[in-house]
């Protein structure tokens, strides 16, 4: 439903990020604020709320997030959980690190 | 000479024997309860002064049996013999703990969902000139959904309001029991500790 409410550029920036990356939770994560995490191949979890962009470097392609300010609640201890260090949430992923992506809530 | 010890006096020492065997049993339940280490000296704390230490690990040794991790060879106990309830646990403390955790979660998710609705309205918010100039019966029905969109933060902000003071008051509920908790057990004289002294004393020689 809100991916008829984006603006062009929205749109644009999702059709390119698509193209980019055409998996399930770039569509999913750049039109919802939810919380959602991606793990990591040393089983870090980082804990991010939107995608914002994705972007093609000289390296490979980037993930321009919104990360959580706090883990969840009873955040299972076998995983190392990564969230925003101070107020300013934003942040940069390399996708070559990226091994999963998938929600922290059910509701 | 030594006095042999008749029918009675042997009954009534197994009668105390068995009596703080049972209590010890009833410490270390204690104890699992608060989540605090259960060990000999923590018992000993708990149960009568004087008591047999024997019995006293007789008790420890029973609850560690009954709480030993039952794999292939079947289940724990239950009903009547079982040391461990299945199912809810009895324990106010345990249970209110367990409800403070709930609560924390459906906080959380209470919060997501208020922030995605934040999140739809602004995105309404923003309007694109053409779309407003080619549609105009569309701005109403902006209008009446960003309102609806405002009622449904509001309720989620009112109910993450009650649900906070809900859970600082099952907190204070938690911390007032285990404060009772912690003044029933002092009341029990602990046995004195004697397991320092004789090196103390070996000490003082020493510094003699």
């Amino acid at each position: 439903m809100l991916n008829n409410r984006l603006f062009d550029t929205d749109q644009e920036r999702l059709k390119r990020a698509e193209r980019l990356l055409p998996t399930w939770f770039v569509p999913r994560m750049m039109t919802d604020v939810w919380a959602f995490s991606v793990l990591l191949h040393d089983s870090t979890l980082i804990c991010i709320e939107q995608i914002r962009d994705v972007r093609l470097g000289a390296d490979g392609v980037y993930l321009d997030v919104i990360l959580m300010d706090a883990p969840p609640p009873q955040a299972p201890s076998r995983f190392r959980w990564l969230w925003a260090p101070t107020t300013r949430t934003r942040a940069s992923l390399a996708n070559r690190a990226v091994m999963a992506a998938f929600e922290l809530a059910d509701r | 000479m030594r006095k042999k010890p008749n029918r009675e006096s042997i009954q009534t020492a197994l009668r105390t024997h068995g009596q703080t065997r049972r209590a010890a049993f009833d410490a270390a339940c204690a104890l699992a309860a608060l989540g605090q280490p259960i060990h000999l000296r923590a018992l000993i704390e708990r149960v009568k002064p004087h008591s047999d230490p024997v019995a006293i690990q007789h008790g420890l040794n029973d609850w560690l049996d009954a709480n030993a991790h039952r794999g292939p060879c079947g289940p724990a106990p239950t009903g009547e013999a079982s040391w461990v309830s299945p199912g809810e646990p009895t324990d106010p403390a345990i249970q209110a703990d367990a409800l403070l955790q709930d609560a924390d979660t459906r906080l959380w998710v209470l919060r997501f969902q208020r922030r995605r609705l934040q999140n739809h309205r602004q995105q309404m918010g923003i309007r694109h000139p053409s779309e407003s100039d080619c549609q105009p019966w569309l701005a109403p029905l902006q209008e009446t959904l960003q309102e609806s969109l405002q009622r449904e933060i509001a309720l989620i902000e009112g109910l993450e309001a009650v649900l906070t003071g809900l859970k600082d008051g099952l907190a204070q509920d938690l911390r007032r029991h285990q404060a009772m908790s912690r003044t029933v057990h002092d009341r029990t004289d602990p046995a004195p500790d004697r397991l320092g002294e004789p090196r103390q004393n070996c000490a003082d020689r020493t510094n003699r």
